[in-house]
């Protein structure tokens, strides 16, 4: 293909896009922020892997030897049994700091069996859970008391570290887990819990499935960034419709319309793409820092959305515009 | 054998079930360097018959032939090409690139051939000049009348030096003295350039320009004169 041709296609294409700017611009941000979230959440995923466990309950040896067999946890500190207000910490983090007191803010202890505090670990508090039940492996629970540990679970202490936390707390006379799961944009709606027995043989097991939340929240993110991305695709080849039928009237081969529309695709993507590193610079700085230096997801999840794009893209320009092209310039 | 000619050409439309003849068994000769009008109401098929002259739509059944050569044979790449080379086309919506200029419009079908960028550059500027846009060169599509919009749109028919030009109604959003401009425009380019014209209207004014008239009805043809 001759020069003349690439320099005429790239002219046409950048005179495009000046021409539509506004409908560039939107496609550029969308594209950006399809990369950005997804990123986010995978990133939340992955800091998941400090592991803090806390308990202020008086663990049996054989449950402190079960509790440092979890996957992730590789330290011990701050080991105490003589007071609620002091602490025990499994934690993948040596340098991991003690936490300070913690006091009931609502409610009261659990004085019962089957009763149980919740940790207010956000700005947020946990009040409306007051006084619910919940069933946690088939037996039911009601929540008493909310536990304040800001020092320890609050948003700037979490912002840092972002770690996972399992807080053991007590109900009567048996210790609970409490899981507490963060993600970056922390509200009260993207904080969870789970709670499991320590006496139950299945106290550990959870730690598998609560990671998987987040892997589906990510898969979540992920399709839904697919799904819109190709939504998105579909309705800037639509807006070539008019233009690829009178190529292709005036003697342009498919094929040659199809890259003009692919190349056109790559290089928004490719603003779009630069604009998510934007983004993600100002948001998260050691994100772009840890996938720059150490991880190719980032290129991988884009190239494999671009991929996408460009195979979508090729499918519409294919089968829906030069199938009505006729219509277009005849209707 | 004529320049073109087609026979039993045939064209059908689905909608539902119903069969829509909208070419009915068309055997039509058209002279090399003729400029023939399609002349008939709207929905008779004059804009069907110009698409597959054109080799722009496939016909149900029956052939066409320009200059001895089968063209309802060709697979879709071919066609394309041999569309490229031969044929220039004038829509009746004019059918610009809005973000284009006169002078990168006209050049749009050349764009993927080798032709070199001096006898692009010459080949466009002597037919801009012919269509009397000279002064307009640089202006987009919107900053022009419909009537100079339409002469952009027959300087781009005829910059790949096409044998056969298709027009399907190029005059009917225009006013009538502008429309018999760009006919007579068409009709001064056809003998100075030695192209055949296909040229679809309904406008009965337009008729006296033409080499042989051709009416149409139904999907069929009636040869006037």
């Amino acid at each position: 293909m001759s020069m003349r041709y690439n320099l005429t296609l790239f002219r046409y294409i950048t005179r495009r896009q000046r021409k539509k700017w506004k409908e560039t611009v939107v496609l550029i941000f969308i594209i950006a922020l399809s990369i950005f979230f997804p990123l986010q959440t995978l990133e939340s995923y992955q800091n998941q892997k400090y592991i803090a466990v806390i308990s202020q309950y008086p663990l049996s040896i054989d449950t402190v030897n079960a509790i440092k067999r979890i996957d992730g946890i590789t330290y011990v500190a701050g080991i105490n049994y003589d007071s609620l207000n002091d602490s025990i910490v499994f934690t993948a983090t040596p340098e991991y700091k003690i936490f300070a007191s913690k006091y009931i803010i609502d409610g009261r202890f659990p004085e019962k069996e089957n009763e149980i505090v919740l940790v207010n670990n956000t700005e947020s508090n946990h009040r409306i859970m007051l006084n619910r039940i919940v069933k946690i492996n088939g037996s039911s629970y009601r929540i008493v008391g909310i536990l304040s540990d800001k020092s320890l679970f609050g948003f700037s202490a979490l912002f840092e570290k972002k770690d996972i936390f399992i807080h053991i707390t007590h109900i009567a006379f048996e210790p609970i887990l409490l899981y507490v799961g963060y993600s970056f944009f922390a509200n009260e709606t993207e904080i969870y819990y789970e709670i499991k027995s320590l006496t139950s043989k299945n106290t550990y097991t959870f730690m598998h499935f609560t990671p998987n939340i987040e892997r589906v929240s990510i898969e979540i993110f992920l399709s839904a960034s697919f799904i819109s991305s190709t939504v998105i695709v579909f309705l800037i080849i639509l807006s070539f419709r008019k233009d690829a039928a009178i190529l292709f009237a005036l003697g342009w081969q498919q094929k040659r319309i199809i890259k003009r529309v692919l190349l056109e695709l790559v290089l928004i993507y490719v603003i779009g793409y630069m604009l998510c590193y934007f983004f993600l610079y100002f948001a998260l700085v050691h994100t772009l820092r840890y996938y720059l230096f150490g991880n190719l997801g980032i290129f991988l999840y884009a190239a494999g959305l671009l991929a996408t794009d460009l195979l979508s893209a090729y499918i519409f320009t294919r089968y829906l515009v030069f199938k009505k092209a006729i219509e277009v310039l005849t209707e | 054998m004529s320049f073109i000619e087609t026979k039993n050409l045939v064209k059908i439309y689905r909608v539902g079930n119903k069969k829509i003849y909208a070419v009915n068994n068309i055997n039509l000769k058209i002279n090399k360097n003729e400029m023939i009008i399609l002349f008939g109401p709207s929905g008779s098929g004059k804009t069907t018959l110009l698409l597959l002259l054109g080799a722009l739509i496939r016909p149900t059944s029956g052939k066409i032939f320009v200059d001895g050569n089968e063209i309802t044979k060709l697979s879709e790449s071919k066609a394309v090409e041999w569309r490229r080379k031969n044929i220039g086309f004038v829509f009746q919506k004019i059918n610009l690139i809005d973000f284009l200029n006169v002078y990168d419009n006209v050049i749009v079908p050349l764009a993927p051939s080798n032709i070199k960028s001096a006898e692009v550059k010459k080949r466009a500027l002597n037919l801009i000049e012919k269509v009397g846009l000279r002064d307009r060169i640089n202006h987009k599509p919107s900053q022009l009348s419909v009537g100079e919009q339409q002469r952009v749109a027959i300087a781009r028919a005829l910059i790949t030096n096409p044998r056969i030009v298709l027009a399907d109604e190029p005059t009917s959003h225009l006013d009538s003295e502008t429309g018999k401009e760009i006919v007579t425009l068409m009709k001064q380019l056809q003998k100075d350039l030695q192209i055949t014209f296909v040229v679809s209207t309904h406008d009965p004014d337009l008729l006296s320009l033409a080499d042989r008239r051709v009416r149409m009805r139904d999907g069929k043809v009636s040869i006037l004169s």
